[in-house]
């Protein structure tokens, strides 16, 4: 049925296209992206295009075609192979950002995420209560279990030496160091539905949040012991810890954010914001928080009394990232094609970047952290 | 008469806006200072090099990929600011004390150029250097966060924040660079930032 909705998809798109075809005017196709902190991969909520951004000049480079629309989407740290799942069939898909070649690998499973281990010689995906873990150039697994309790999610240490598999609806979480099949397993939280993990990038401590008990868990890796427990407010979003390791943000639905110590647990800080908070993230030398809300993106010391600032949003945030200098923040806004671009230090929001998209959403880069291993 | 007043409560407010407007960030209100030790041996502030702007980054020589490729990125920005890089003092702080020996870290930093000076201290100087920068760095054995190394043995890994930072002479910050900025777009800002000056 060619209804309203139909056409109004059809009339944006076909606007869409006009402006991509301003846009890719001059754009060379056999570009090498060899930048992993400097270019952004945006994808698409309603089509399996993608944009490729220029996070240093702020500009759309080009839009590629994939096969289906990415649900979840990653790129290794060199920048030559972007991976996705489409979130639907059991099948992970790659695209070769060097010869521009599509393939994809079937899967025993319907998955719904995936995680490059940092070398990028490894790729986890989970489904529900299944774990694989393939090499993403030849397809082969290299590690499978399956026998989990409901959707899983995953995390690797960010220097790679160990992956985390937290079992959503337990809390239940298995350590697996890198290149082994042994699992050891240790419980976070209160044994309810919690979000996904959060791992220091320091690789010291492990987070939590359960939304019904409305708390945050945090757990030494090594001690294996939960070293705090903290009571909000409201239902608290996945925890946040700075890049510098040292602050634990934690936004919730109650307009309540806090700002925790990462290594004594004291609370420092207490900021309120808006409605329907989404994402946290920290930047210009760690000193910063930002955290989205419905229409609002709002900046935050991490430390210090100053009233929080906040810059309006189209919609919800779909992505969030924050490039290498920790001065700068991309997000996609659901109601707007446009990237907005705000400058941290100067607390200003800067030019829109057009994305060519109909309706942008996560964000994907090869570098997003400020650490060296 | 009333209207008489108006303009006088907005131009209040445009000052307070304008004092908000300008208010400095914490990063900015941090104290950029080091006490290290150069490669001679030397103790080392942020004082030494008078009426000289620092780039300042750290790092470790054994680092595989990243620390290397920052420091070519300073020595190019500063072979493309020809005449001016005279203005500015380029320095290579390392956080791994144990491995990094005076003369290593000397024949490091001077590789990718030739005004480089290399520092580094004890645990608490560059606790207090990365804490002062708003930098982190760390130790690992196997993936498990350690104190301090205290043996080569330990076959212990660094970690550590990325940035490279613009001092004035005044030793404010003015500027931070991210990993993956080439030497050109460096020197670029650079002259900006010395002619706004």
């Amino acid at each position: 049925m060619w209804t309203r909705a139909n056409k109004s998809v059809a009339g944006f798109a076909f606007a869409h296209f006009c402006m991509l075809a301003t846009a890719l005017e001059g754009a060379d196709p056999a570009v090498r992206y060899d930048d992993g902190a400097r270019y952004a991969f945006i994808a698409d909520l309603h089509s399996s295009n993608i944009a490729v951004i220029d996070t240093f000049d702020r500009r759309l480079l080009e839009n590629i075609a994939l096969e289906q629309t990415p649900a979840d989407m990653v790129v290794n740290d060199v920048v030559d192979l972007l991976v996705y799942i489409d979130g639907k069939h059991p099948r992970l898909y790659t695209y070769d950002l060097i010869d521009r070649s599509r393939n994809s690998v079937a899967l025993s499973f319907t998955p719904s995420a995936l995680v490059f281990h940092p070398d990028g010689s490894e790729i986890a995906i989970a489904g529900d209560g299944v774990l694989s873990v393939i090499n993403p150039m030849t397809g082969k697994i290299l590690f499978l279990k399956d026998g989990l309790t409901g959707p899983v999610s995953i995390n690797y240490t960010s220097d790679g030496y160990s992956m985390f598999i937290t079992e959503n609806e337990t809390g239940q979480v298995f350590q697996r160091k890198s290149f082994s099949s042994a699992l050891t397993p240790f419980a976070t939280g209160d044994a309810q539905t919690t979000s996904d993990l959060t791992l220091s990038p320091d690789s010291r401590i492990a987070l939590v949040s359960t939304k019904s008990s409305k708390r945050m868990w945090v757990r030494d890796i090594y001690t294996k012991r939960i070293v705090a427990e903290v009571l909000l407010e409201g239902a608290p979003l996945r925890p946040y810890v700075s890049s510098s390791s040292k602050h634990i943000v934690v936004a919730t639905a109650g307009r309540q954010t806090l700002v925790v110590d990462a290594w004594t647990n004291h609370i420092l800080n207490t900021i309120e914001v808006g409605d329907e908070t989404s994402m946290v993230r920290t930047g210009w030398l760690e000193t910063k928080g930002i955290v989205s809300s419905q229409g609002k993106l709002h900046l935050f010391d991490l430390v210090g009394d100053k009233k929080e600032r906040s810059f309006p949003v189209e919609g919800q945030v779909g992505g969030m990232i924050v490039v290498s200098d920790s001065k700068t923040l991309f997000a996609t806004q659901s109601d707007s094609d446009e990237l907005l671009v705000l400058d941290i230090r100067r607390e200003e929001v800067l030019a829109s970047v057009p994305t060519g998209l109909i309706s942008p959403s996560q964000i994907a880069m090869g570098i997003t952290n400020t650490l060296c291993h | 008469m009333s209207l008489k007043f108006i303009p006088v409560p907005n131009m209040l407010w445009a000052l307070i806006f304008m004092w908000l407007a300008v208010e400095p960030s914490p990063a900015e209100e941090a104290s950029y200072k080091f006490d290290l030790v150069d490669s001679a041996g030397e103790v080392t502030t942020e004082q030494a090099w008078s009426g000289r702007y620092l780039l300042v980054t750290f790092g470790f020589t054994s680092c595989p990929d990243i620390c290397p490729l920052t420091l070519w990125n300073m020595g190019s920005a500063l072979r493309a600011l020809g005449a001016t890089s005279q203005d500015i003092k380029p320095v290579f702080i390392s956080v791994d004390p144990l491995r990094d020996t005076r003369d290593d870290l000397k024949a490091y930093a001077e590789h990718f150029h030739p005004d480089f000076v290399a520092l580094t201290g004890s645990r608490a100087q560059l606790d207090q250097a990365s804490r002062n920068f708003n930098a982190s760095y760390g130790y690992k054995v196997n993936g498990q966060l350690i104190d301090f190394p205290t043996s080569e043995e330990m076959e212990y890994e660094v970690f550590h924040s990325i940035y490279v930072y613009l001092l004035s002479p005044e030793r404010e910050l003015l500027d931070v660079f991210g990993y993956g900025v080439d030497g050109e777009r460096m020197a670029e800002r650079i002259l900006e930032l010395l002619r706004l000056k």
